[in-house]
C-alpha cells in the first residue's frame, strides 16, 4: 500500500506504516512540547524570550521521513500533549497550528533533495520555520485588527503592533530557528539518516548528490501553504473574535439600533447550543 | 554553583513536572468530567460566543470572575494560571509602552486594548477550566460524537496514557549525561557557560529518546492492528459501543440552567 512514502501520488494514502511513523513523530514533538513548556521562559507580551521550541526534533524527522502524515503530525503533537493534556486549548485556534505547521514543513520537506549537503539542510530548516512563523505573524496582525475595535483611532497602537509583530518574527528566528533548530540539526540529521528508516521499515531517503533546491519545488505543496493561509487566518479570526461578531456588536451599531436589541445574539447563542446538543444526542 | 542551590532547583524542576501531570491526570470528580461530554461542548461552544456580545466592562468582569470561579473548582494548575496572567498583563503594558514609543498616549492604547484582551482571557479560563476538568477518555469521546475522526481521538487517548511515561525518561536520560559528563569549570558571567551547558545536554538526550520511541511506536502499531485497530476505524458498531453509555442526566440540566442563571444575572442588571 505505502511502498515509498516519498512518491507524491500517494501524499495522503494512509498505510500501517504512515500510522506508525505519525504516533512516532506526534509523540517526540508532542513531548518536546512538553517539556519546553516546563523551561523557564519569558513571555513578555507577544514576544517569546528564552528557550523556545526545541524545533530541530519536528523538523528533523520531517525531513527523514518526508511525507504528508509525518508532517500533519508535528502540529498533532503540539494539540494533544500540549493544549488539551496540559489544558492550553484554544478552540478553532489550533486549526491555525494544524493547517500552517503541517503545509509549511512538507513545503519545505520536498524542497529537501541532497541529504549529503549540508548547506541545504540548513536552508530548508530556515525555510521551514521562516515561512511558518512569517504566515504566522501576518494572523497575529490580523487578529489584533479585527478584534480591537476603534484601532486607527488611537495614535500609535497600529504602529507599535506591527512593530513588536517584527521583533517577535525576528528573535523567534534567531532563537528557534537557529539556535534551537539550524545547528541541532546539522548535529542531528546526519546521525539519524540512514539509521531510523529501517526501523520503521521505510527506506532511507538517498535522493540526489548535488541536485539544487528548485528540483523539489512542487506546486501542489506551495499551493497547499497559499491555501492554508486564509484558512488559518479564518479559524483564527473566528476564535479571537467571536465569528465576526465583534464587527457588527460595536458600540454604534447598539446607539443606532437600541440596547434592548442586546437581547438577539442571546437568543442566538441559546438556539445554537440547543439545535448542537440535539445534534450531538442524535448522532449517539 | 553550591550544592544547596542544584538541589533547590531539582525541587522546583519536580515539582512543576508534578503541578502539570496533576492537570492532566487529576480530574476524578470535577464538575467537568461529571457532566456529559457533548453537554459540556455545547456549553464551552457558547461561552466562545458570549464574551464577544458586549464592551461593557462590568460585564466582561462578571465573566470572567464567574469563570475563574469554574476553574478554581476545577483544581487548575496554579502554574498555568500564573503564565496566563502574567502574559495578559505584560500584553497590554507592552502594547501600551511601544505606542508610547510612537508618538502616542499610554493610557488611551491601554483602554482600547483591555476589553479585548479581556474577553480572550475570558475564552482562555475557559478553555484551561474545561479541557484541563474533563479526563482525556471525555474529551476524546465528546469530539468523536461530533463526527471528528477516530485516528485524532485515538492520539489524543495515546498521548494520554504515554506523557508521563516520555516525560520521566527524558529526565532520566537527562539525569544519566548529567552523571556522565562534567559541568563547566566556572560558570563564567551569569552562569552563561553553565545554561549553555545544560542546553546542549538537553538537546543530546534527545538522541536516545528517538530510538525508544521509534520502537514504542512500532510495538504500539502492532498491538492495534492485532486488535483489529484499522478494521473498527470504518466499522459504525465499534462507534456506537463507544459512545453507546453516553447519557444526559439531570446533574447535566442542573448545571447548564445554573449557567444561564448566573450570566443572566451578570449580564441583566447593566443593559
Amino acid at each position: 500500500m505505502s511502498e515509498m512514502a516519498t512518491e507524491n501520488t500517494s501524499w495522503f494514502s494512509f498505510g500501517q506504516r504512515d500510522m506508525t511513523v505519525f504516533i512516532f513523530v506526534m509523540s517526540l514533538s508532542g513531548l518536546q512540547y512538553a517539556i519546553t513548556e516546563v523551561l523557564p521562559e519569558f513571555d513578555v507580551g507577544p514576544l517569546e524570550l528564552g528557550v523556545g521550541d526545541f524545533i530541530f526534533i519536528p523538523i528533523v524527522l520531517v525531513l527523514l521521513f518526508r511525507t504528508f502524515w509525518a508532517a500533519l503530525a508535528v502540529p498533532m503533537g503540539e494539540v494533544v500533549f500540549e493544549d488539551i493534556l496540559l489544558g492550553d486549548f484554544n478552540g478553532l485556534g489550533v486549526m491555525e497550528d494544524l493547517l500552517l505547521v503541517s503545509t509549511c514543513f512538507f513545503f519545505a520537506a520536498l524542497l529537501f533533495q541532497d541529504p549529503k549537503n549540508r548547506r541545504q539542510l540548513a536552508a530548508v530548516v530556515l525555510i521551514a520555520e521562516g515561512l511558518n512563523e512569517f504566515i504566522a505573524m501576518f494572523v497575529d496582525i490580523g487578529k489584533v485588527y479585527i478584534g480591537v475595535e476603534e484601532l486607527e483611532a488611537v495614535p500609535g497602537l497600529p504602529e507599535s503592533i506591527l512593530v513588536l509583530e517584527g521583533v517577535d518574527f525576528i528573535t523567534q528566528m534567531v532563537i528557534t530557528g537557529i539556535i534551537f533548530g539550524v545547528i541541532p540539526a546539522l548535529y542531528l540529521y546526519p546521525k539519524l539518516h540512514g539509521k531510523i528508516e529501517p526501523l520503521m521499515g521505510m527506506e532511507p531517503y538517498n535522493g540526489t548528490r548535488g541536485a539544487s533546491m528548485l528540483r523539489g519545488f512542487s506546486w501542489k505543496a506551495a499551493l497547499s501553504v497559499l491555501i492554508a493561509f486564509p484558512l488559518a487566518f479564518g479559524f483564527a479570526a473566528a476564535e479571537e473574535s467571536g465569528f465576526g461578531l465583534n464587527i457588527v456588536w460595536e458600540p454604534e451599531f447598539l446607539d443606532a439600533y437600541g440596547e434592548t436589541f442586546i437581547a438577539a445574539p442571546i437568543i442566538v447563542a441559546a438556539l445554537v447550543a440547543v439545535v448542537l446538543w440535539q445534534r450531538a444526542k442524535h448522532s449517539t | 554553583m553550591s550544592y544547596q542551590e542544584e538541589f533547590r532547583n531539582a525541587l522546583s524542576i519536580e515539582s512543576l513536572k508534578q503541578d502539570l501531570l496533576r492537570t492532566a491526570y487529576d480530574n476524578e470528580g470535577t464538575i467537568f468530567n461529571r457532566l456529559d461530554p457533548r453537554v459540556l461542548l455545547t456549553w464551552y461552544a457558547a461561552f466562545l460566543v458570549i464574551p464577544w456580545l458586549f464592551y461593557d466592562m462590568r460585564i466582561l468582569g462578571g465573566l470572567l470572575t464567574f469563570v475563574s470561579v469554574l476553574a478554581v473548582v476545577s483544581r487548575v494548575s496554579k502554574y498555568l494560571i500564573a503564565l496566563l496572567a502574567f502574559g495578559v498583563i505584560t500584553n497590554v503594558l507592552l502594547y501600551a509602552f511601544v505606542t508610547v514609543l510612537m508618538g502616542g498616549s499610554f493610557v488611551q492604547s491601554a483602554m482600547a486594548l483591555v476589553p479585548y484582551t479581556t474577553k480572550l482571557t475570558i475564552i482562555s479560563v475557559t478553555s484551561i477550566a474545561v479541557f484541563s476538568g474533563m479526563s482525556p477518555k471525555n474529551i476524546s469521546r465528546a469530539f468523536m460524537s461530533i463526527g471528528i475522526p477516530r485516528q485524532f481521538t485515538f492520539a489524543i487517548s495515546y498521548g494520554y496514557r504515554m506523557l508521563p511515561v516520555l516525560i520521566e525518561e527524558y529526565h532520566e536520560t537527562v539525569n544519566v549525561y548529567r552523571l556522565r559528563s562534567r559541568a563547566p569549570e566556572s560558570p563564567g558571567r551569569f552562569k552563561w557557560r553553565y545554561y549553555v551547558y545544560l542546553i546542549r545536554l538537553s538537546i543530546r538526550a534527545f538522541y536516545p529518546m528517538i530510538f525508544d520511541v521509534a520502537k514504542r511506536s512500532r510495538v504500539t502499531v502492532e498491538a492495534l492492528e492485532t486488535r483489529g485497530f484499522s478494521h473498527s476505524l470504518e466499522n459504525d458498531k465499534s462507534r456506537e459501543l463507544q459512545l453507546g453509555d453516553l447519557r444526559v442526566g439531570q446533574f447535566d440540566v442542573l448545571f447548564m440552567g445554573g449557567s444561564l442563571i448566573v450570566i443572566v444575572g451578570i449580564i441583566l442588571p447593566f443593559v
